[in-house]
């Protein structure tokens, strides 16, 4: 006899509950921290990772015995290569205004999404070059000249 | 009562730069909320981190200001293209859609537009004269009535999600997990950091909160093939809004007048008083609202079996609905520290950001500055009824501004503003991580709700109960020696009960209809 989970999301999210709360668990008995810690600085996250625990073992088990309809799937037209490198932009986003300077990683960044979405077949460089410089320009002044916060201060402007 | 500090209040809320800041959150709420796909949440979670450095009462008149806007600003797009701008909108398509193809466009705009701020005003006005007398009382709990307040509303926060309570539950336990992180408040030793040096120091909220409402959303839009979809059904509607104009429409037919406010006076209030229960329970937000008040409207109105067919009704019930939570979910944060839904909790962390702890003693401790808060508020939705009024063809033009423009830099000024006020780059790690999280918690449909106030009440519910046990000298049944900590229990319990029978008469109709093996 085979068993197969009716939603295998929410089954795959019930064994990844368990996992995060028995390293919970586990983190409040061992964790390096314990040893300066009172018995009432764990009694709570123990509590909380319990409650997961019985909660992600809770959801597993209805998947298994088929207690829950099929339910459509979410974000079913994400292309998951977008998140990636959504993220990897933002991470050089912020290495480029940490290291070289704030005003030409806000234009480097604003540059390189707008291309990489431009919805239309042929991309107009021109005119997204003029929106992204106006944004940089926009956000400057709002950090500097509005809200007076301080941009962080590297090689280049 | 105090009629000094009254006075005094109205003078601070009515100087021209509050004035101007509120007006500013109103158009900007309606605005952000008119594009699909960007919300009054994504807003606020953006600016917390640009208005800490500005007066409190400017900053909170203008996030306040979104919050109101945002309301009525998700219906513009739902009515104009049939593509609801926030979720809070949903229901207010099954209406407004169908009047504008009807050739009636503006007159459902203006019903959505007055029943909303008639929704507003209503619930702001209970913000006013509830909210003080309810913290009075809230003053008076000790640690074992506060605990089971907190128990109430997280078992509320956790089971009102509509599609699975369970996963609901878990939500508000991996908010709990996140408030362990970092320094306990009652010891002062650090904990439950796994290693990672930089979570020492804990997850602050506000990069928590930018992380998981606006950079987990710019994400998905990205990463989406709905834009492309969006875009072309937008080009489609403005195509066929051209061709309607062409074809005759009358703009003097199409005029919105008293006695349309008044036939629909009921249904507006219906979704008003629905509206303000619901926003009033913790966590329960405006897109509940809407369509219980749709629900219940099309059940009680008299032309309720042509709701869908495009009814003003059915365009008034939801969102008086979905904007009198407002004003409603303001008064748990503010009596209680518990917010009563997500937008809330943005405002109870600008308040945390300004210096103000939000919870039974702020109004006592800042009665001047809360009672011109109030007054804020009060006149953000006669300004929102004023500039939408005036700004409605404008803002259905800026709906369709491409996103492509607009994304990368709310991205830029989310990540740019977290790092210029707080100087460390934990926070922008903190912000990509909750970002990343967001969207797997959503690729799991695991409400952001209970989350985010898990981790907002995680603290202060582990604070009252550890002080609970010291009182009890370490036995549990100090927490069941108070008739009001009991009556707490007993809610949830009952509540409990309610939910999981709605829950199972929801799947019994399912298993009858909608089950099918095609999944």
């Amino acid at each position: 006899m085979t068993i197969k989970p009716v939603n295998k999301g929410n089954f795959w999210f019930g064994v990844s509950m368990l996992a995060l709360s028995l390293a919970g668990i586990g983190h409040t008995f061992w964790g390096s921290w314990t040893k300066n810690a009172g018995e009432a600085a764990k009694f709570f996250p123990r509590c909380i990772y319990a409650g997961l625990l019985i909660m992600g073992a809770a959801l597993i088990v209805q998947e298994l015995t088929k207690r829950i309809p099929p339910e459509p799937k979410a974000l079913k037209d994400m292309k998951w290569t977008y998140p990636v490198v959504y993220t990897m932009a933002g991470i050089l986003f912020f290495l480029t205004v940490y290291y070289i300077g704030p005003m030409v990683g806000i234009f480097l960044y604003l540059l390189s999404m707008m291309l990489a979405f431009a919805l239309e077949p042929k991309r107009d460089l021109t005119k997204i070059l003029i929106i992204a410089a106006c944004c940089t320009a926009a956000v400057y002044l709002v950090f500097t000249k509005l809200i007076l916060l301080v941009l962080p201060g590297s090689l280049l402007f | 009562m105090d009629f000094s500090v009254i006075s005094e209040a109205l003078s601070l809320a009515f100087t021209p730069m509050s004035m101007l800041y509120a007006s500013l959150g109103v158009i900007l709420g309606v605005t952000v909320a008119a594009i699909p796909g960007l919300t009054g949440d994504m807003a606020i979670a953006v600016l917390l981190p640009l208005v800490y450095k500005v007066d409190p009462l400017l900053s909170l008149g203008l996030l306040v200001g979104i919050y109101k806007g945002s309301m009525f600003g998700g219906s513009i797009s739902a009515i104009a293209f049939g593509v609801p701008g926030t979720p809070a909108a949903a229901a207010t398509v099954e209406d407004g859609y169908p009047l504008k193809k009807k050739g009636f466009p503006r007159r459902a705009m203006m019903q959505a537009l007055y029943s909303s701020v008639t929704g507003d005003v209503f619930s702001t006005i209970l913000l006013m004269f509830l909210t003080v007398p309810l913290a009075r009382i809230a003053i008076l709990f000790g640690p074992v009535e506060l605990f089971s307040l907190y128990v109430f509303s997280l078992a509320v926060i956790a089971m009102l999600n509509r599609e699975s309570p369970a996963r609901g539950l878990i939500a508000c336990l991996l908010g709990l997990a996140v408030s362990c992180v970092g320094v306990d408040g009652l010891t002062g030793s650090t904990r439950m950091w796994f290693g990672i040096k930089a979570l020492r120091g804990g997850i602050s909220n506000t990069p928590l909160l930018i992380g998981l409402f606006a950079v987990s959303e710019l994400i998905i839009q990205f990463g989406t093939s709905q834009r492309e979809k969006l875009m072309v059904k937008l080009q489609e509607v403005s195509t066929e809004k051209v061709r309607l104009t062409e074809e005759g429409y009358d703009p003097k037919q199409d005029r919105y007048k008293l006695v349309h406010y008044i036939k629909t006076f009921w249904a507006t209030l219906l979704g008003s008083l629905i509206g303000t229960f619901v926003g009033i329970l913790p966590g329960a937000g405006s897109s509940i609202a809407c369509y219980l008040s749709y629900g219940v409207a099309r059940r009680v109105c008299k032309d309720g079996d042509r709701f869908g067919t495009g009814v003003l009704n059915g365009v008034a019930a939801p969102e008086a609905g979905n904007s009198a939570t407002a004003g409603a979910s303001i008064i748990p944060l503010l009596a209680f520290g518990i917010p009563g839904s997500a937008t809330a909790a943005l405002i109870g962390a600008a308040l945390s950001m300004q210096g103000f702890n939000p919870g039974p003693t702020l109004i006592a401790e800042n009665k001047l500055i809360m009672f011109a808060f109030f007054i804020i508020c009060g006149y953000a939705s006669i300004l929102n009824l004023g500039f939408s009024h005036l700004l409605i063809p404008v803002y259905t033009k800026i709906a369709m501004i491409k996103k492509q423009y607009l994304v990368p830099v709310i991205f830029v000024l989310a990540t740019l503003g977290i790092y210029t006020t707080s100087n460390s780059m934990v926070d922008v790690w903190i912000v990509l991580g909750a970002g990343l999280v967001g969207i797997l918690l959503k690729k799991f449909r695991v409400p952001l709700g209970p989350f985010v106030l898990g981790a907002l009440l995680g603290s202060s519910t582990e604070r009252s109960l550890r002080q609970a046990l010291a009182i009890g000298k370490g036995s549990w049944r100090v927490l069941f020696s108070d008739p009001i900590a009991i009556g707490f229990y007993v809610a949830t319990i009952l509540f409990f009960f309610f939910i999981a029978y709605t829950f199972r008469a929801n799947k019994k109709e399912l298993d009858k209809g909608a089950y099918s093996d095609d999944d």
